[in-house]
């Protein structure tokens, strides 16, 4: 297990208790823990990516941070209006 | 072990801690408005750090170069997120987002 592994591991854990915050609470609270376990998990498949040492996993975390990007754009828009 | 690879792990550890910041941000801060602010360590230094340990160990390659675009992505993104995220508090709170909450003919969007 390389060091690139560890991290991945350690990102992960976290994401557990960031998962726990956004499940609890107030609306937005949960809304700004789901933002933080977005961004926990690119981090995460990028320290996968490179323990594995496969690029095309480089490409699934772009393609998440881009996509929870505009899901969670859309969802503020339905917060704010209609929700 | 060479000097890359403790620079590497430094980069790593430095993105693990500032993860740990975030996450201790955002669990213990009272309201909406100041946990926001704790979403900018783990996406600004800490995708900056992963992103870094990629280009020291695989330099400006296709995989370096990937890391740099999750760094903006991340980087680059999340004030718009943490703007919308406040604009939609305030919006649900007082019914608009702007601080003169007279009605304008201008914009029929809230």
């Amino acid at each position: 297990m390389n060091e690139w592994l560890v991290a991945a591991i350690g990102f992960l854990v976290l994401l557990l208790p960031a998962g726990l915050l956004a499940v609890r609470g107030e609306l937005l609270d949960r809304v700004v823990a789901m933002q933080l376990a977005s961004t926990l998990t690119v981090l995460a498949l990028v320290s996968l990516a490179q323990g594995f040492d496969r690029d095309v996993y480089f490409d699934l975390a772009i393609v998440t941070g881009v996509l929870s990007f505009v899901g969670t754009l859309f969802y503020l828009r339905f917060l704010e209006s209609w929700l | 072990m060479s000097v890359q690879g403790i620079l590497v792990g430094a980069l790593l550890v430095l993105a693990g801690v500032t993860a740990v910041i975030s996450l201790s941000g955002v669990a213990l801060m009272a309201g909406t408005a100041n946990r926001l602010h704790y979403l900018a360590p783990v996406s600004t230094i800490g995708a900056l750090a992963v992103a870094a340990a990629v280009v020291v160990e695989q330099s400006l390659d296709a995989r370096g170069i990937k890391a740099l675009i999750v760094l903006a992505i991340l980087a680059g993104l999340a004030p718009v997120l943490v703007h919308a995220t406040a604009r939609a508090a305030r919006v649900r709170r007082f019914g608009d987002w702007r601080l003169d909450r007279t009605p304008s003919r201008s914009s029929g969007r809230r």
